[in-house]
Order: structure tokens, then C-alpha cells, then sequence
């Protein structure tokens, strides 16, 4: 086939394909996260940076103990983020205007909609039911794009083991106790019940309420509401988020719906893409085929042609041979002839004498 | 790698490091000489009234150079011009000049000057022709203090001898004053006396001077003027005296000395009643009240009592000094900003309402540990509270009465009510307050805590001694229990906190804490606002022993 003629082919493919992918993002929804799912308030103007929910999680979790003590308040001078042996940790924030020190307690947020969940090629991550993001390390590969993917910098790896490393991160407790209808490790031991756990719904009325009663005490902002489609744990603070390290440029939009638009796609590259490709080939198959069979019909009429011409040559040589032969048989008839009659004329003379 | 190219690299390296270094130390040593104090400072920025500013303003130590001037035996005309009332507290100009180009050349050639002739003469100098950032520095670390005329302050202006006015009883008219735009004067009028910021505004509005501007002229002018007149106490004229940290607490301090020894700094006297029946009605206390709206009783307003706890009439009276009810008429009017009589002293979020106010004297330590407990003021429906301020029952004048009489009848109907106000701290007997409470429903990982119940109550009672307005709001023995004991009414034997505190993290009633979180919140918050710093929120042996190990 010709290159023009492919490229063609290949133009009005692309515009189909486009034209798909503008009807699906049309009607794609916004996930509006499990209605009775499960969240964690979590009230900065309440924690006293005591790291009893860093010591419980570590219990209830089987994390191996760190090397300083959760008693040893000092730990909280450096700013330290989740490990693969702390799901969560407890920072601590010098803010302006306030002479008391403003505590941040650090974990996964399990996101409504997750992006280590859409980044997970083999589908490890699972939102599920009662709001955790749940982890199966049976059929990680380890590739770690949860991590880069995570806009709160929370899954970490296990890199210190050799063999089958996981991806650790915080559950919410979820087959240890939240399935079972108990609190998650850290809010049970929370000393001031500056962790809530409750319906999300029902914890951003909580919220709201606590906002409306105190104006003075809170930025009148729900950390978690919105931010990245909405997590399923919430904050309230009376510091602007920004003084908390708390990332406030995410915007609202979910992760996946970042990718979901070129996501969405692969189906449609996966179905169609056989199709059009068999199809050009097709074509070009059947395009080659018919020239072949052109060329070898013009071949044969060649051929026939050919034959018909040396027949008919072979003919006219026949013909003329039969005819010269007749002509010869004819001139020697009539020579014959000749000498016959005049033999004849010959004898009948002779005898009349 | 080759030796050779290691070492040029190692002396080109040290070679860069000591010019950094030699730069960043002499750049120190610049800023240092240039830098001049945090106070007494005066930005430069006259061009900038119509022409946008191509440098950073000028930070002029303007006490740095009054005191090496006075050391030289120069002074003020060095740099002011002296006119008949006094100097001109612009520089080298007999007034304001608007013309950039002019005033740029007033500046660079007469400081330039100055400095340069000084260091031609071998003596320290200023900076000198091409060092520009040495002066444009802009604005950074100044650590000025408003100037505030605080009563006692006011007071020994007004009532002293040195500023007598005219043979008048006060001095009033020495400061005070109206201008009279046809002859174009300055003209003292008795009882129109006003706070000078609502005509002298920052930054100057029309062709009024600013009170930047009007308060140096006024202030300073006469200090001088004192003070060459051998004055022993003329007031400062240099910015310290004034700004400074040191100055605001001496005036301060001064204050207090003063309110002991008389007892009470008199009040000011601009015809302003001691009380006054406010109603929720159009029209100014002196006037005849029209349109009374029934169903809220009128207030009888302690106007002295308010005058001794505030500075300046301007923390109630922001544009005039009228009646409120003048431009804040009971359905909101353009000269009222269309902010209603009742958004006028009730609205939570302004500082100038009753209640705003109000809140935010509630923020001060001595208070903010229980009121910072409190939800925020919800203004519907709780009548018992609209009750504190607003008059009812039998004995108690009805708007419409209130609206009737005149303004002497109602001022004193306002002052009998104000007399009659309990503002008396009374708390319950000694004995009826429990020493201790231990709390031990919770011990586990710790043991019981001993709370020292009463010795609390009477440190809270202390902190609030003599404050007026917690005297009249708390109202019953039990007010103050009602800081902890929230949600019930005071009395002498109230619910305790696990009456209502049980379960932790009760989905059933998420705003209701568990008992172990309602100590930790209420007491720990309660420390917090009120600075106590001991016990601190983490140290949890402070409070309760922890348990030995079983």
C-alpha cells in the first residue's frame, strides 16, 4: 500500500477515536464516595502531641517498636513523615500569633477516590465499603507508583527487606477492627477525643457545627471536604492549613480523574485498535489481491492471445502448406495428366498403322 | 585526576571563598552603620503622592540626627524652617510641595550636602553621593508604637497649668479646635470639643492635614516651645519619647500612679450623661423619641462606667460623637451605613457593638478560660440573656413610657436602675465548695487524680476581682461553677461531670466528649487560655501517678 494512502487511513481513525473519548468523559460521574462510609475528624485545636495514637497504631498494627520510645516527647523537634514502621506520626508547628505549639497527627487520608488506587497497575489498592483504603500485597509487583502517585506523600516501602516487600501504610484499622465495628488503634487512645470517628456525613455536620459554635477558634475550613475529590479524614484546625504543612494548592479535582481521560481510552485502543489495524490490513490485503488477480488475468489473456495468434499462424501456415500441397498434387495431377494424354496420343497413332 | 588541574581548581576555589567572604563581611559591617534604631525612624516618601516611587522610601533616623546636632550646638531650623507659629515640620520647605522633581532636589542636594561637607571637614558622615541604598532602604524591623492619649495622659494635658488656655477652667481649647472656612482660622468653641481623628484622618481625606501630620504640628510644636521656655516637664520632642516601647509603658505606668494617688482620673466632660436609658427607638437621647418599637425593654446604659474602662470616646463613638441611635436608626439608614440600632450593639463581630466588645473583653486571660469554652453567642431565643442588658418586669419603664418622658427623667430613671445592680463577686460559702475532688472513675494506666477544687475556684474568683463587668454578668453564687459545670443551671450542688460524660467517641453524640476527654479537653484548654503553665498538657504525672505495673 502506499505511505499516503496509510497515513489517510490512519487520520480518520484518529478523529473516530477522539470523537469516543469526548462522549465518555461527557458521561462520566463523579464519585460521590460510599454513603455510610466511615471517617476520622481529626481537631488540631484538641491534640496535645502526646503520641499515644502513634503508640496504639503501632500496637494494634504489629509495627516494630522505634528506636526512641513514644514517651520521648523530644522526637517531635523534626518533622518526620510515615514509614514503612509508623503509619502515622505526630508533627508538631510553631504557627504565628499562637505561643502554644499546634500539633498535626499524619496518615493516609483514604481519599473517596485514591490515586494510589488508579495508579496501581495490578489493582491492590481497594476503596472499600466503610472508607479505608485497603492494600493487598499478594499481588503487588512492587513497583511503587503508589507512591509517587499519592498527593499526601503517605505509602512507604518496606526497603530494608529482601524478599516480598510491601507497601505499608495506614488501614484505618480496617480488617483488624473497623470491619468488626471497632475503633481504629489511634482513636481509641486518643486521650482528648481530638480523633472522632463517625460517618463521614455525619462528621462534616460535626464539623460544621463546631465552626459555627467557635468562629474564633477555627479557620472556617474543612481540610479533607473537598480537597483531592474528598478523603475520608477530616481536619480542623485554628491555623491556616499552610502553617500545618498541609498541601492547600491540590485543588479539588479526584487523582484519577487527572489520568481517568487518557484511561479511558485503553479500552477503546485495547477494542478498536485490532480491529482498525486488521482492517487496514485487510484492505490492503484485499487491494493486493485484486492487482494480483488483475495482473495474471492480463497475463492470461496474454497468453491466449499469444496462443490464439500462433494458432491461427499455424493455421495459415497449415492451410497454405494443404493449399500448395493440393496445388502441387494438383500440378502433378494435371502433369500426370498431361503425360498421360499425351502417352495416350502417342499409342493411338502407332495402332492405326 | 591529574594533580595539575586539581590545584588550580583548589586555589581558584579558595580564591572565590575569600572574596565571599571579605564581600558578605563588609556588606555586614554597611548595614550595620546604616541601619539605625527600630524606633525614631521617619519614611521618606513624599514623591509618592504623585509619582510613583522608582526606589525603595527613605529611613531617615530622624532622634539619630537630633542627636548629633545637638551635639554640634545645632538645632532644629538645621534642617526645619521657622515660621511665625512655630516650625515647619517639612524638610528645608515652608510647606507642602508636590512637584517630584523639586522635592527629589530638596532632598539629595541638602542631605548630600550636608553629610558631604561633614565629611570633608574629616568627621563621620552619612552616606554620600552614589551609595542610594544606603538611605532607600524602605521600610523593615520598625518596631514604632501608635501613639495613644490615654486618660491619665489626657488628664495632665488637660488640667495643667503650663497650657492653661485663655483663663478658660480647662485647656481644652490649647488643642481642640473648629475651622471656620470663611476667614480661614482655627477657632476654639467651648463643648464642640471632639476626637481629633474624625476630622484628621490617615491618610489625609480632602484638604483636612492628616493626623500624622496635625498631631507632630500640634504636639511637638508646643513641647519645643515648653521646653525653650525652661519647662521643667515639656513633653518629648524627640520620636523615642513618644513611640518607643519603653515610652508607651512609662506613660503607662504614669497612669496607674496617677489614678492611685487621685483615686479616679476625672472623667471628660463634653456634656455626655453618667447614665442613659437606651431604647430601641429612632432618635438621639437628648430628642424626643419617635417610632418606639415594643416588645424589648430599654437598657439603662452605665455611660461613666464605660468611660473609666476605655482610652478614647472613639472605642464606642467611631465617627461622632452623637448619640448612637443619630445615624443607627432602628431600621438602618445611609447615614447610618444602613447598619441597623440593634447590628449596632449586638453584632458579635464588631468591636464597636455592646456585645462585640463585650466578646472581646472575654478574650482577655482572666476570662478566656471558661468563655473561650462557650459556643459563640447565639442571639435568638435566649431571652434570659437579652434580659442582663434590656429592663423588664413590673418596676421597669415600657418603650413607649421610656419614649415619653423627657431626657432628665430618663437619665435618672437610667442612673436609679444603674444604682441598683448587684455588681458584687459573691461566690458560695467556703465551706459549701469541696477542698478536693478526686477523680477516680478512670483510673487504669494512671491512678486517681486529686483536683484541688476549691483552691481552684478562688484563684478564678482573684483573677476576676474588681472587674466590673464580670461583676454584673455573673450574676448568681453559681456563675462562676457554670464555667465547668456547663449545660445546667448554677447551683450550689451541680451535676457532675460524668452525669453527662460517659462512653468515649459516642457515635450517638459526637459533640459530647467522653469523661476522660471532657477533663482532658476542659481543664487542659482551660490552662491553656488562661496561661498556666503548670501543669503542662503532656506531662501527665503532674496530675496522676501512673499505676504500677500489674
Amino acid at each position: 500500500m502506499h505511505r499516503r494512502k496509510f497515513l489517510g487511513l490512519m487520520g480518520a481513525a484518529g478523529a473516530g477515536s477522539v470523537a469516543t473519548s469526548t462522549a465518555q468523559a461527557a458521561g462520566g460521574k463523579h464519585f460521590e464516595g460510599y454513603p455510610d462510609s466511615f471517617a476520622v475528624l481529626f481537631d488540631s485545636t484538641e491534640c496535645i502531641g502526646c503520641r499515644k495514637c502513634e503508640k496504639a497504631c503501632n500496637e494494634v498494627q504489629n509495627l516494630d517498636d522505634p528506636e526512641q520510645p513514644f514517651d520521648d516527647l523530644s522526637v517531635l523537634e523534626t518533622k518526620r513523615r510515615t514509614t514503612s514502621d509508623a503509619y502515622t506520626v505526630v508533627n508538631k508547628y510553631d504557627v504565628p500569633d499562637q505561643s502554644e505549639p499546634v500539633y498535626r497527627k499524619i496518615q493516609c487520608n483514604h481519599c473517596m477516590e485514591p490515586a494510589c488506587a488508579s495508579a496501581c497497575f495490578v489493582g491492590a489498592f481497594q476503596k472499600t465499603e466503610l472508607g479505608a483504603v485497603t492494600y493487598d500485597p499478594t499481588v503487588c509487583v512492587g513497583c511503587r507508583y503508589c507512591m509517587i502517585a499519592c498527593p499526601f506523600h503517605v505509602p512507604a516501602y518496606e526497603y530494608d527487606k529482601a524478599l516480598e516487600p510491601r507497601i505499608m501504610k495506614c488501614t484505618m484499622c480496617y480488617e483488624i477492627r473497623l470491619s468488626k465495628g471497632e475503633l481504629p488503634g489511634c482513636v481509641e487512645a486518643c486521650p482528648t477525643e481530638a480523633l472522632l470517628l463517625g460517618k463521614r456525613e455525619q462528621l462534616l455536620r460535626v464539623a460544621r457545627r463546631k465552626l459555627r459554635a467557635y468562629p474564633d477558634r477555627y479557620e472556617q475550613h474543612i481540610y479533607g471536604e473537598t480537597e483531592m475529590g474528598g478523603t475520608n479524614w477530616l481536619y480542623i484546625s485554628g491555623t491556616p492549613f499552610e502553617n500545618l504543612d498541609m498541601n492547600t494548592d491540590i485543588g479539588d479535582t479526584p487523582a484519577p480523574k487527572f489520568t481517568s481521560g487518557a484511561l479511558k481510552l485503553v479500552p477503546g485502543v485495547v477494542a478498536l485498535w485490532p480491529l482498525l489495524l486488521g482492517g487496514i490490513y485487510a484492505i490492503s490485503r484485499r487491494k493486493d489481491k485484486i492487482a494480483e488477480q488483475e495482473r495474471e488475468q492480463s497475463v492470461e489473456e496474454a497468453v491466449a492471445e499469444t496462443k490464439e495468434q500462433a494458432r491461427k499462424d499455424l493455421e495459415e501456415f497449415k492451410d497454405k502448406a494443404e493449399r500448395d500441397k493440393k496445388k502441387e498434387i494438383e500440378k502433378a495431377v494435371q502433369k500426370a495428366k498431361e503425360e498421360a494424354e499425351a502417352e495416350r496420343k502417342d499409342e493411338q497413332g502407332g495402332s492405326d498403322e | 585526576m591529574d594533580r595539575k588541574i586539581f590545584f588550580i581548581i583548589l586555589i581558584g576555589t579558595i580564591f572565590i571563598s575569600s572574596l565571599i567572604f571579605a564581600f558578605s563581611a563588609t556588606s555586614k559591617e554597611h548595614q550595620e552603620k546604616g541601619a539605625g534604631s527600630q524606633v525614631g525612624n521617619v519614611y521618606i516618601d513624599a514623591i509618592s503622592q504623585n509619582k510613583q516611587l522608582s526606589m525603595p522610601m527613605v529611613r531617615f533616623g530622624h532622634d539619630m540626627h537630633t542627636e548629633v546636632l545637638e551635639k554640634q550646638g545645632k538645632d532644629c531650623q538645621t534642617c526645619h524652617v521657622q515660621k511665625e507659629e512655630g516650625l515647619v515640620f517639612f524638610y528645608e520647605r515652608s510647606g507642602s510641595i508636590e512637584d517630584a522633581a523639586a522635592l527629589k532636589t530638596i532632598y539629595h542636594e541638602n542631605c548630600i550636602g550636608c553629610h558631604a561637607s561633614m565629611h570633608e571637614d574629616g568627621e563621620a558622615s552619612g552616606p554620600l553621593d552614589g551609595e542610594c541604598r544606603s538611605c532607600h532602604t524602605g521600610v523593615s524591623g520598625d518596631r514604632s508604637q501608635p501613639f495613644v492619649m490615654e486618660k491619665a495622659l489626657h488628664y495632665t494635658h488637660w488640667a495643667s497649668e503650663d497650657i492653661a488656655h485663655k483663663g478658660a477652667e480647662k485647656n481644652c481649647g490649647a488643642c481642640h479646635h473648629q475651622y471656620d472656612s470663611e476667614r480661614e482660622v482655627l477657632y476654639w468653641e467651648k463643648g464642640s470639643e471632639q476626637n481629633c481623628r474624625y476630622c484628621h484622618e490617615d491618610p489625609q481625606q480632602d484638604d483636612i492635614r492628616s493626623m500624622r501630620g496635625a498631631a507632630h504640628d500640634q504636639c511637638v510644636r508646643c513641647h519645643a516651645k515648653k521646653r525653650d521656655g525652661a519647662m521643667s516637664e515639656a513633653g518629648p520632642v524627640h520620636c523615642e519619647g513618644c513611640h518607643s516601647d519603653s515610652a508607651r509603658q512609662e506613660i503607662e505606668r504614669s497612669g496607674r500612679k496617677l489614678e492611685e494617688k487621685m483615686g479616679e482620673i476625672p472623667r471628660l466632660e463634653r456634656g455626655q450623661p453618667k447614665a442613659a436609658l437606651m431604647l430601641p427607638a429612632d432618635g438621639g437621647q437628648n430628642k424626643e423619641a419617635t417610632s418606639p418599637q415594643g416588645g424589648v425593654g430599654p437598657v439603662p446604659f452605665d455611660h461613666r462606667g464605660h468611660e473609666t474602662s476605655t482610652d478614647t470616646c472613639r472605642v464606642c463613638h467611631h465617627k461622632s460623637l452623637e448619640a448612637c441611635s443619630e445615624c443607627h436608626t432602628v431600621a438602618g439608614s445611609e447615614k447610618g451605613g444602613f447598619v441597623q440600632l440593634s447590628q449596632a450593639m449586638h453584632e458579635t463581630q464588631s468591636q464597636r457593638s455592646c456585645q462585640g466588645c463585650h466578646e472581646q473583653e472575654k478574650k482577655a486571660a482572666s476570662c478566656a478560660g471558661c468563655h473561650d469554652f462557650m459556643p459563640a453567642p447565639d442571639q435568638t431565643g435566649e431571652t434570659e440573656k437579652c434580659r442582663a442588658c434590656h429592663l423588664e418586669g413590673d418596676q421597669a419603664p415600657s418603650v413607649s413610657e421610656a419614649a415619653a418622658m423627657n431626657a432628665t427623667n430618663r437619665r435618672e430613671t437610667a442612673r436609679l436602675f444603674i444604682e441598683a445592680r448587684d455588681t458584687s463577686q459573691e461566690l458560695y460559702d467556703r465551706e459549701d465548695i469541696p477542698q478536693t475532688v478526686t477523680i477516680d472513675v478512670l483510673a487504669n494506666e494512671y491512678e486517681a487524680v486529686e483536683m484541688p477544687h476549691r483552691q481552684i475556684i478562688q484563684a478564678m474568683a482573684e483573677d476576676i476581682e474588681g472587674n466590673g463587668m464580670a461583676g454584673y454578668f455573673h450574676r448568681e453564687k453559681g456563675t462562676l461553677c457554670q464555667g465547668c459545670h456547663h449545660n445546667s443551671p448554677a447551683s450550689k450542688e451541680p451535676p457532675t461531670c460524668r452525669s453527662c460524660h460517659g462512653k468515649p467517641f459516642n457515635e450517638k453524640a459526637p459533640l459530647k466528649p467522653g469523661l476522660q476527654a471532657a477533663y482532658h479537653q476542659q481543664c487542659m484548654n482551660c490552662h491553656e487560655a488562661m496561661n498556666v503553665e503548670e501543669p503542662a498538657n503532656r506531662d501527665c504525672t503532674a496530675c496522676h501517678e501512673k499505676a504500677e505495673q500489674r
